[in-house]
């Protein structure tokens, strides 16, 4: 088919030609170039052919009568309303919660075991962004603040000294993994009483039905 | 290209509107005017009519849920086949394949009628079947541009792909049907 595409035939352009995608411009331009290329008046013909096949296959579907459709989908609706924009941004934020929750996670045990790394080895000028970042993380803004007003950079590295370092790292991130693994423990079970509630709800629809 | 017929009475516009304030007996009539539509448009794209039939449910479901979402300049039919065809993409992504005796197929009509020969069953069979066999990907394009009507953007909407992808993926259903109804299409 592309070899007509670079010999000043309009194949690429027929698919749209076709159907209907074409502005005015384009549409004279092709009509034009039809009139004296068999080629592309075979490939258009072609294409014609295939779409009336198949809408000679176009069948409709088997289906219950509409009113039965229409009966069941309101007995699921009834006593619901639709839900305003601000429901379905709660919404959309609770499905993300546990993505949003394990990213974070994922993201503090990188960010300080990358600190905890870097005081341990105690790698001079990257031991400063690794201090910084394990101090953000594990102690509070005023501390961090406090560090900075006062510049005791010794004081620092000896918060961070190896030992100390692991033992509150594995104290600090122990806690955490635990809060955090609750609150997902928490989300999940939510989440199945909701699908329970759902299931329950429509298996009453379904038998009254 | 909207192709969105009226219902009698009230406009699509008006029930759209009654239903967003919670009016479920607009949102009824709505269910009851497309619904038909919405699971012809799925049975084309997986050739099981109980698996159309729950799209079609599911899909009008959601689009209660969401009409706060739904923006009137679009219409409101490609807005629910947008769902239903996604919600479709979906379940045949999570299990292929839908399941599907294409030899069970009913023809086009139960009466052919004097000029409608057994030859002509066969032919719909058989490029019921070529459609079928698609990539569901490219098959929801094509049943949208050759079966519903919709325009490339409007299918790019309803898709949620790029302009691009819909070409493309309308140009390859074309030409495998061209290759696999190749004897269809010369007779």
């Amino acid at each position: 088919m592309q070899k007509y595409a670079g010999d000043g035939h309009v194949v690429d352009r027929l698919p749209l030609y076709h159907d209907g995608e074409l502005d005015e411009q384009q549409k004279a331009r092709v009509e034009a170039h039809l009139e004296s290329c068999p080629d592309c008046q075979a490939e258009l013909e072609s294409l014609r052919k295939l779409s009336g096949v198949l809408n000679m296959a176009r069948v409709p579907a088997p289906v219950q009568p509409a009113e039965a459709f229409a009966a069941r989908v309101r007995a699921e609706l009834a006593g619901t309303r639709p839900q305003t924009g601000w429901q379905r941004g709660l919404r959309t934020a609770w499905k993300a919660a546990p993505f949003v929750w394990v990213g974070t996670w994922l993201f503090i045990q990188a960010v300080s075991l990358a600190a905890a790394l870097l005081a341990t080895a105690g790698l001079g000028g990257l031991l400063d962004l690794g201090r910084l970042a394990g101090i953000f993380l594990w102690r509070s803004l005023p501390e961090l603040l406090s560090l900075f007003l006062v510049d005791d950079a010794l004081g620092a590295i000896e918060w961070l000294a190896p030992a100390g370092q692991w033992v509150e790292f594995g104290a600090r991130n122990l806690g955490l993994t635990l809060v955090m693994g609750l609150g997902l423990w928490g989300w999940i079970a939510s989440w199945w009483l909701y699908q329970k509630n759902e299931k329950q709800k429509r298996f009453v629809i379904e038998s009254e039905g | 290209m909207t192709g969105q017929k009226q219902p009698a009475g009230r406009s699509v516009e008006e029930l759209v509107a009654l239903a967003c304030q919670g009016d479920l007996n607009a949102y009824s009539e709505l269910v009851y005017h497309f619904r038909d539509e919405v699971v012809g448009m799925v049975y084309r794209m997986t050739g099981d009519a109980q698996f159309a039939e729950d799209a079609a449910q599911e899909a009008f479901l959601r689009a209660w849920q969401h009409l706060s979402g739904y923006r009137p300049q679009y219409s409101f039919r490609n807005w629910v086949y947008s769902i239903a065809a996604h919600w479709t993409l979906d379940q045949l992504r999570r299990k292929q394949p839908v399941d599907t005796d294409l030899d069970d197929l009913p023809l086009a009509s139960a009466d052919p009628g004097p000029e409608k020969t057994l030859e002509a069953g066969e032919i719909e069979a058989q490029v019921r079947r070529a459609v079928l066999a698609l990539p569901a990907a490219s098959r929801a394009v094509l049943v949208l541009r050759e079966y519903e009507g919709l325009s490339y953007a409007e299918i790019s909407r309803a898709l949620d792909i790029p302009l691009g992808t819909v070409m493309s993926r309308l140009n390859y259903a074309r030409s495998q049907l061209r290759k696999t109804l190749a004897g269809v299409l010369e007779a």
